[in-house]
């Protein structure tokens, strides 16, 4: 990797820092006080370090090849069977014999990727035809699927080719079994839905010819009806393998079969000849070139609350403005933040907004160097808001917003989103370019420079091309007519048509009087071919009609560019969130204290706890991991023995009492575990921890534990981190960490001033010149970040603060050592070392704070937030998903550019290029607990590779290549255990998918190869976050929030064996932690964002002419085209300056306001002042997206509802007949209430009468409000209103 | 205990077949030498044994009629009596009503004891051949095949096994839907776990039954799913029917459900509708209605696709939208029983067929009468809560089938059936709209266009199509 010496300085710092974090790391647990004595945080070399190569081929590859030289695949597929009759490769058994030809032969027709070979076949037997010859069974299961039609029905080839070499005799089907395929086959397509379904005449011709007898296992729930218990088909549930290649394969691609018989010169497959000619092609339909067209997509799926600032393309939206702030690209736009101000203060900084180009969402960011809203004051005024405080007090007096301001988007964006350039409005940085000398100071300069032949200036150019050349006529007659020049300014009758067309301009003015007022009428006048003495011009004579620009350029004899560019329509998205993470309920301590700590799980009541009544007080009984002491070998629960020594947990067979180390008992084959039930004296234990810590009790108020240990080893961590946490405020995740979660924003340059740090502190952390080379000594100088160093929010820096005195405490009273930390305000913080991880990702990343952000978000450098994320697949990887119709295998690479939804991509945070799928699919999916589910496909992501990729191969011959990252599951004796990927060795164990089971396979090989191609791609599936990819079930890319957590909490405090058993206990866990970020390494999405000072005049003019972004590559400075030099890091530039990145609200309205009510009135308040939105649209929208929904959902659930106990929590789909939980004799009470239901209803009513609802719409909830009342009876006369709840 | 093949084996030997409900009456009483007496009751000239062939076994007409009584009257589900949900409480009354209704059923027929004593003592009834009766909570295939049931009765749950190698009991089990209630004859196992059951009584329609028939001539036209306002729906066969409505005898007509598309049944449906007013789909079925003869009495309940709520018992239609009816017209609820000339008549829109179908092996939408049979023998109209179909759960259980009807009348999967099941009369009328775009990608073929005439002297029923 390429830097500059001063980087390398940065380097050494970092490195420094760790080492001594590492160092008293090691010291604390070295004490044994922890489940192990050593940090548990790997540190991750380089990848390229462990490049080793490790593929052999077997004789049956080489022979492959050897007869593909001759002949085509599928040829030689069949021929290879000659070489399994002749036994060559060692096989024994005729159905041995069988077996591998089939499967090899797959093998070789599906490229050897996807998991048809082994797993589509379940395998290969003998049956006994009524005349007593045999005949030969093929059992095909699900994963068949992947192999395609024209392997599957060919696979039936090579069995009926071996078969013959064999002397085999054909299948004889009796009449009771066609009939069981026809009627298998039609129920199959009723619930998986076939590619074609052959008709009944069809697959009689099929099934009664077929010589081979396709078999399969059963794939479904159902069970067939009619032709049950046949002698010799073993099962009555549908088999999907068997339909699949009777249907999709031998029917659908017969002709392809018949071509392979013909060529093999192969007997008893003439019925294919008038089987062919069923077989129909559906088209696709795909709608391209309409980039430019208005796309309400983001308006669909309205939630009621969060507002539309502007509908697609309308006038008075945001105005797209080109180039890139310090604080935006990667996923970030920038608005002005007046801007925030006036949208209602919904948009905080930080908080996602759904756009309507180029990609699907940003993140808002403050820019305050482009312009903010135009608006119209109630007294009638109408001006543009520039500064953020006017904005707030103004705020109030706003009746209308007019124009809600410009959007600064980076050419970067559209590049990542392969969206193409749109006319940006006129601005000064492009004016510049084409003539434009300085900024005019007055109207008198702006004209003087237009007539000097430049364009007129983008600040004196209206919105001309918003109006038409009639409304420019009656306005331009208005003035001539009625118009007077008094006191410097243009005077003339407030009309409303002349003040509609004045504000539709954007011209500014105030009413005074009857009379509106224009300061500025100059520029106005000549534009609109008036004189100063307000007569029209002779232009008038020969003015053009057609286009409004145009008609203004003839009547002024100016040169003018349309300020009003591209509007873009965006509303609000998720609101994010940031506050340290606590699990529910939040625990102190991970110390098990059962059902007697209550409902609280409090340590103070399980002192108090008494199991019989004449007991002391405080001895309760726990489930606990068993240990023992490695020094005197004392079997005890407590990582520390009481001789000082070390323990280590000791597995028995729950069963036989066995102490094995094996997963599984080897004498009765149970699962080991590592538990003992323990009698444990609470009170003692507390006092004596709290002694330790020389603590008195009241320091103490509530001790929360947990219920129980769900991990495998069962590690007790000692209550005293628990008691030190509680005086801190703290709380533990699952993992013994503590975290802060919080949304990330890219950030490239920052100023000591908006970082609330002392310009010593800075130049002490190596920042001693600002970008321009000066030395640092003004708070308002601009300083390039480094990458792996990150900006917190000041609760963040609290929090952490907290963090810092846990840890040093812990130190000094715990584990005996000195204080590492010893912050004591917010300025000490600086400097030190945090890690950052991704959600559902489990390598950190080491990251220095440097300062604080006002805004509840944490800033970061593109590339550290890129680093945390780039799990993905190799392009070729299989993966099955499922259309609603049918199940489909494609390569990932085929799946996701097909699916991806070009109309709408997005670029998130972490710079990955991803879209919604274009329409809806489902994928397999396992749980932690190793249940096969279908999941949703909610989004598809390209992403750039890494230069290296691990490629595993399974002891079943299946084939895996991911990044280095990517999330894989691996068996942890009875659940799966996400890890990444390079932690995944040689005899892991690994869920892969068999028919629709998932089964244990073994990594029996792992290499690292160069990637091939530049991009991986992923999916992210609902809830469970896992797919099947050739076969492998694995994790998938996630992306939401980040989180902190403090270095050397993770490396004292962090076990793997806390990590919990249960169902995504294993998520987002530092199993790893990266050092070093190399640009290169980083997900390369990345390297898109542009670091130049200004786009060039080229771009502009390209961008009128919606040019694709790639075209202009050459033109703009990327990180891209600066790698492999020191400047991939540094010297980045902007091409519009922030001055603060924390202006504009710091917390959005939408987490202010309290109920669904508040929200929606605030929203439909603004949507009627915003001149870009439709109220009554929006209101329609939210009914009908998200309230009528609601209420049909939960009414219909309430007449379906579970119930539960609320003692045991068990579940009932239906009231007990005993009317009490029939477990635990507990209370049964109802999931779906009443009051849940109706929880949209009145403000539904309220809706439908004040807005202009469709008269559909309006009836539809009428008709839920009858089915409601009917449901629940008359309510209480009174009724409460809207207002009733403000 | 007899098996069913032995019982037949009996009757054979004597040259002589016999009807099914022979078999599985013998089996309930458990009376080997009921075999021989009914032998000796058979006249000469018999083919078959019947029921009629047990000895002291008469049928019974049911119940006893008044000449005073109307002649359209509602039995049960007048306007207004479904009533609402107080609480979620009610389901503890919902579920007991109907255990209590349908166990009563059973128990008349054998002798049961509480679950609670044979879990609290398993040892005392080891070995022993008992019975109890209760509710299917779950039921599930063990991976050896066999079916195991949990039922529970307001005393305790039991887990109860149907090997699957007692095929005469077995085929039965296959089809027990949770939430129906069911007598199982078995013995306990050793560690009194598992109830291994050896037969399966429903509630079912009593053997003796026989239906009641009018005593003076009448004719009732039954029909359901008229979906008025769909872009399916099949106005010209309407007219026809309306036509030839006109001329002829019938006094009643019966709509099962279903009388306009409504709105915002399923997503997109506004893009189907040549009516999207709500108001005006039923105004334009009122059109309709008056062009009907006015000596007609019509009797109209709401289906799924109606205003009102979709949990049943789905109250009558209101007056809000029932204006412009004629007055020939009475609304009801669904479900409901309508007497006509004293012939009982239980309409149900059927919204619980769907279900139905899915847990019961071999059910198919093409054969509606199959799952009134099924109905009938478990006397619910709608046995599995929580499913696609919503129950109010309030007080009682409306959706037994009690009292038992001449005549079932459903509707809601257009598709026409008609069956006989010991003694009643189902009739799944079909509908007034062609295949949908759902329906076709459902690979349902509609029968669109009948109307069921039934002679209420003899309940013999006619299909008429208009389509």
């Amino acid at each position: 990797m390429e830097f500059s010496p001063a980087l390398g300085v940065y380097f050494n710092r970092l490195d420094s820092g760790l080492q001594s974090a590492m160092a008293v790391a090691r010291a604390a647990r070295s004490r044994g006080l922890d489940p192990a004595v050593e940090p548990e945080i790997p540190i991750a070399s380089d990848l390229a370090d462990r490049v080793e190569a490790l593929l052999g081929y077997t004789g049956v590859a080489a022979r492959l090849r050897e007869l593909e030289q001759q002949m085509s695949r599928e040829e030689a597929a069949l021929k290879i069977g000659d070489d399994f009759v002749k036994r060559t490769f060692g096989e024994t058994t005729t159905e041995e014999i069988l077996d591998h030809a089939i499967r090899a032969s797959m093998a070789l027709l599906t490229e050897g990727v996807v998991a048809a070979p082994t797993e589509g076949i379940g395998k290969v037997a003998l049956g006994k035809n009524d005349d007593g010859t045999e005949y030969l069974k093929i059992y095909y299961a699900g994963p068949i699927r992947s192999a395609g039609g024209t392997a599957q029905a060919l696979s039936v080839l090579v069995g009926d080719y071996v078969r013959q070499a064999l002397g085999i005799n054909r299948y004889i089907p009796r009449p009771e079994e066609v009939e069981r395929y026809i009627e298998e086959i039609r129920q199959y397509n009723n619930i998986m839905s076939l590619q074609y379904l052959p008709s009944e005449k069809e697959l009689r011709m099929i099934i009664t010819n077929c010589p081979v007898c396709i078999d399969g296992e059963p794939t479904e729930q159902q069970e067939v009806s009619g032709y049950r218990n046949l002698e010799r088909v073993e099962t009555n549930t549908v088999r999907g393998g068997m339909a699949l290649v009777v249907a999709e394969g031998l029917a659908l691609k017969a002709p392809k079969v018949l071509k392979n018989v013909r060529k093999m010169k192969m007997e008893g497959w003439d019925w294919l000849e008038e089987l062919i000619g069923g077989a129909t092609t559906s088209s696709s339909d795909d709608d391209k070139g309409a980039a430019v067209k208005p796309k309400d997509k983001y308006l669909r799926d309205l939630i009621g609350g969060r507002p539309v600032f502007s509908y697609p393309m309308r006038k008075g939206g945001f105005r797209l403005r080109f180039g890139r702030s310090r604080n935006t690209g990667f996923a970030a736009a920038g608005l002005h933040p007046a801007t925030l101000h006036i949208l209602g203060d919904f948009l905080a900084v930080g908080t996602q907004m759904k756009i309507e180009r180029p990609g699907k969402a940003a993140g808002i960011v403050p820019v305050d160097s482009i312009q903010g809203p135009t608006v119209r004051l109630k007294s009638g005024e109408v001006l543009r808001i520039d500064d953020a405080a006017k904005a707030r007090s103004l705020a109030s007096q706003v009746e209308d917003i007019i124009d809600i301001g410009e959007i600064l988007i980076s050419y970067g964006e559209f590049l990542e989103n392969n969206h193409p350039l749109m006319p940006p409005c006129y601005c000064e940085e492009w004016w510049l370019q084409e003539g434009g000398v300085r900024h005019p100071e007055n109207e008198m300069e702006a004209i003087e420079f237009a007539l000097d032949g430049a364009y007129l200036h983008p600040d004196y150019t209206y919105l001309w091309d918003d109006i038409t050349p009639a409304n420019i006529a009656t306005l331009a007659d208005r003035v001539a007519e009625s118009g007077v020049i008094e006191d410097g300014a243009l005077k003339l009758p407030n009309t409303p048509d002349a003040k509609a067309i004045l504000e539709e301009l954007l011209v500014f003015h105030r009413i005074e009087g009857d009379r509106i007022v224009i300061g500025e009428y100059l520029v106005l006048l000549t534009c609109l071919g008036l004189t100063l003495q307000l007569r029209k011009r002779e232009t008038w004579t020969d003015a053009p009609t057609d286009d409004s620009l145009g008609l203004v350029m003839h009547l002024s004899g100016f040169r003018l560019r349309s300020r009003a560019g591209t509007r873009i329509g965006g509303r609000m998205g998720r609101p994010g969130k940031s506050k340290a993470r606590e699990m529910k309920p939040p625990p102190h301590s991970l110390f098990p204290i059962g059902d007697a700590g209550g409902s609280r799980r409090s340590f103070q009541e399980a002192i108090s706890y008494k199991h019989r009544s004449n007991t002391d007080g405080g001895q309760i009984e726990i489930e606990v991991g068993d240990r023992r002491c490695t020094a005197c070998g004392t079997r005890t629960y407590k990582n520390l023995c009481d001789c000082g020594g070390h323990t280590v947990p000791v597995f028995r067979c729950p069963r036989c009492e066995r102490e094995t180390k094996e997963l599984l008992c080897p004498a009765c084959g149970a699962a080991a575990v590592c538990l003992q039930k323990v009698t444990v004296n609470v009170k003692a234990e507390y006092a004596a921890a709290l002694a330790r810590l020389g603590m008195r009790e009241s320091a103490v108020s509530l001790l929360k534990g947990v219920k129980g240990l769900i991990s495998r080893d069962r590690p007790v961590e000692p209550i005293e981190k628990g008691i030190l946490r509680a005086t801190n405020e703290l709380y533990v995740f699952k993992d013994g960490t503590s975290r802060y979660d919080m949304i990330d924003l890219p950030l490239t340059h920052f100023r000591p001033d908006e970082v609330g740090v002392s310009i010593e502190k800075l130049a002490s952390l190596g920042y001693t010149h600002d970008i321009y080379g000066a030395e640092l000594t003004e708070r308002s100088q601009v300083l390039e970040l480094r990458h792996q160093d990150i900006l917190v929010s000041e609760d963040c820096a609290a929090w952490l603060i907290r963090v810092a005195k846990f840890i040093d405490e812990l130190l000094e009273k715990f584990y005996g050592l000195e204080p590492f930390y010893r912050i004591t305000d917010r300025n000490d913080l600086p400097g030190h070392l945090v890690m950052g991880l991704a959600p559902h990702t489990s390598a950190g990343v080491l990251a220095r704070v440097i300062g604080f952000s006002k805004a509840g978000v944490g800033y970061g450098h593109p590339f550290f937030h890129a680093a945390k994320r780039r799990n993905c697949f190799a392009g070729d990887t299989e993966i099955e998903v499922f259309d609603g119709r049918a199940w489909a295998t494609v390569p990932i690479r085929q799946f996701v550019v097909e699916n991806f939804d070009i109309s709408n991509p997005g670029l998130d945070h972490q710079g990955t290029f991803y879209s919604d799928p274009a329409r809806t699919f489902f994928t397999r999916s396992i749980d932690p607990q190793g249940t096969v589910r279908m999941k949703k496909i909610t989004s598809v992501s390209v992403h750039r590779a890494p230069a290296h990729l691990i490629r595993f191969e399974t002891k079943r011959g299946r084939l895996l290549t991911v990044t280095s990252d990517h999330t894989m599951l691996v068996w942890d004796t009875d659940y799966l255990r996400r890890i990444s990927a390079q932690e995944v060795n040689i005899g892991d164990r690994i869920p892969v998918i068999e028919g629709t089971m998932p089964i244990c396979d073994e990594i029996t090989g792992r290499e690292i190869v160069r990637a091939l191609e530049d991009r991986v791609y992923c999916l992210t599936v609902a809830d469970t976050h896992t797919l099947v990819a050739n076969g492998i079930f694995t994790g998938q890319c996630d992306g939401d929030e980040d989180c902190v957590m403090l270095l050397l909490d993770g490396l004292i405090n962090f076990s793997r064996s806390y990590l919990p058993e249960t169902r995504g206990g294993t998520m987002d866990a530092p199993l790893v932690l990266t050092t070093r970020l190399d640009p290169a390494e980083v997900d390369k999405e990345s390297h898109n964002v542009d670091v130049g000072d200004h786009y060039p005049l080229e771009f502009y003019l390209a961008a009128l002419n919606y040019t694709h972004p790639k075209d202009l590559d050459k033109l703009i400075d990327r990180v891209e085209r600066r790698l492999g030099t020191p400047a991939q890091i540094e010297g980045f530039l902007f091409t519009h300056p922030t001055s603060d990145i924390s202006a504009g609200p710091l917390v959005s309205t939408y987490t202010i306001l309290g109920t669904m009510l508040e929200k929606l009135e605030a929203e439909l308040t603004l949507a009627k002042k915003i001149r870009a939105v439709d109220a009554d649209d929006v209101a329609e929208r939210v009914l009908n997206t998200h309230f009528i929904r609601d209420l049909m959902g939960n009414l219909n659930a309430f007449s379906k509802q579970k119930l539960r106990c609320t003692k045991c929590n068990s579940k009932y789909r239906r009231m007990p007949l005993a009317g009490k939980c029939t477990k635990c004799k507990g209370n049964v009470i109802a999931t779906v209430h009443e009051g849940s239901v109706k929880k949209y209803l009145a403000v539904s009513r309220e809706i439908c009468e004040t807005y202009a609802i469709s008269e559909y719409t309006k009836q539809r909830v009428r008709v839920i409000d009858m089915s409601i009342e009917s449901t629940f009876g008359t309510p209480a006369e009174q009724q409460l209103g809207l207002a009733d709840f403000m | 205990m007899l098996a069913p093949r032995e019982i037949v084996q009996r009757f054979l030997d004597t040259k002589l077949q016999v009807h099914p409900d022979v078999v599985s009456y013998i089996r309930e009483q458990d009376d080997p030498a009921l075999i021989d007496r009914i032998l000796e009751s058979v006249p000469g000239d018999a083919l078959v044994v019947s029921v009629n062939h047990i000895p002291g076994l008469k049928k019974e007409r049911d119940g006893t009629r008044f000449f005073a009584d109307p002649e359209l009257e509602i039995i049960v589900g007048s306007p207004g009596t479904a009533g609402s949900v107080a609480g979620y409480e009610d389901a503890i009354h919902y579920f007991r009503d109907r255990y209590n209704k349908l166990s009563a059923m059973i128990r008349s027929r054998t002798t049961s004891m509480p679950i609670e004593a044979l879990t609290t003592s398993p040892h005392r009834y080891r070995d022993q051949e008992c019975t109890v009766i209760g509710m299917a909570v779950e039921v599930r295939t063990t991976a050896k095949g066999h079916r195991l049931v949990e039922i529970e009765d307001p005393t305790g749950t039991i887990l109860v096994l149907f090997n699957k190698s007692r095929d005469d009991t077995f085929a039965d089990a296959e089809r027990i839907l949770p939430d129906e209630v069911l007598g199982v004859k078995g013995k306990l196992s050793s560690d009194g776990g598992l109830f291994f059951a050896e037969q399966l009584f429903r509630p079912d329609i009593p053997i003796k039954h026989a239906p009641y028939t009018s005593d003076r001539p009448g004719k009732a036209v039954l029909i359901s799913d008229v979906h008025v306002g769909s872009d399916t729906f099949l106005e010209a066969a309407w007219n026809r029917f309306a036509d030839w409505l006109q001329d002829t005898d019938a006094s009643y007509l019966l709509v099962a459900g279903d009388l306009v598309d409504g709105i915002g049944i399923y997503p997109g449906q506004e893009h189907e509708l040549t009516i999207k007013n709500i108001y005006e789909q039923y105004d334009a079925f009122a059109g309709m209605l008056r062009d009907l003869p006015s000596r007609l009495k019509i009797v109209l309940a709401p289906g799924n696709h109606d205003v009102v709520r979709m949990a049943e018992p789905q109250p009558a239609l209101p007056p809000e939208f029932t204006g412009n009816f004629p007055a020939n017209c009475q609304m009801v609820e669904n479900p409901c029983v309508v007497s006509l000339q004293g012939v009982r008549v239980m309409m149900y829109h059927g919204r619980s067929i769907d279900d139905m179908i899915g847990l019961i092996p071999g059910a198919s939408y093409e054969r509606p009468g199959e799952i009134m049979e099924e109905m009938l023998k478990r006397r619910l109209l709608a046995s599995t809560y929580g499913m696609r179909t919503p129950i109010a759960a309030a007080k009682m259980d409306r959706l037994v089938i009690d009292p038992l009807p001449e005549i079932l009348h459903t509707g809601h999967v257009h598709i026409c059936g008609i069956t006989k099941y010991r003694g009643v009369l189902g009739v799944n009328t079909g509908t007034w709209q062609a295949q949908t775009a759902f329906q076709k990608q459902m690979n349902i073929n509609p029968t669109p266009a009948r109307a069921v005439v039934i002679d209420l002297q003899t309940l013999q029923p006619e299909v008429l199509d208009f389509s």
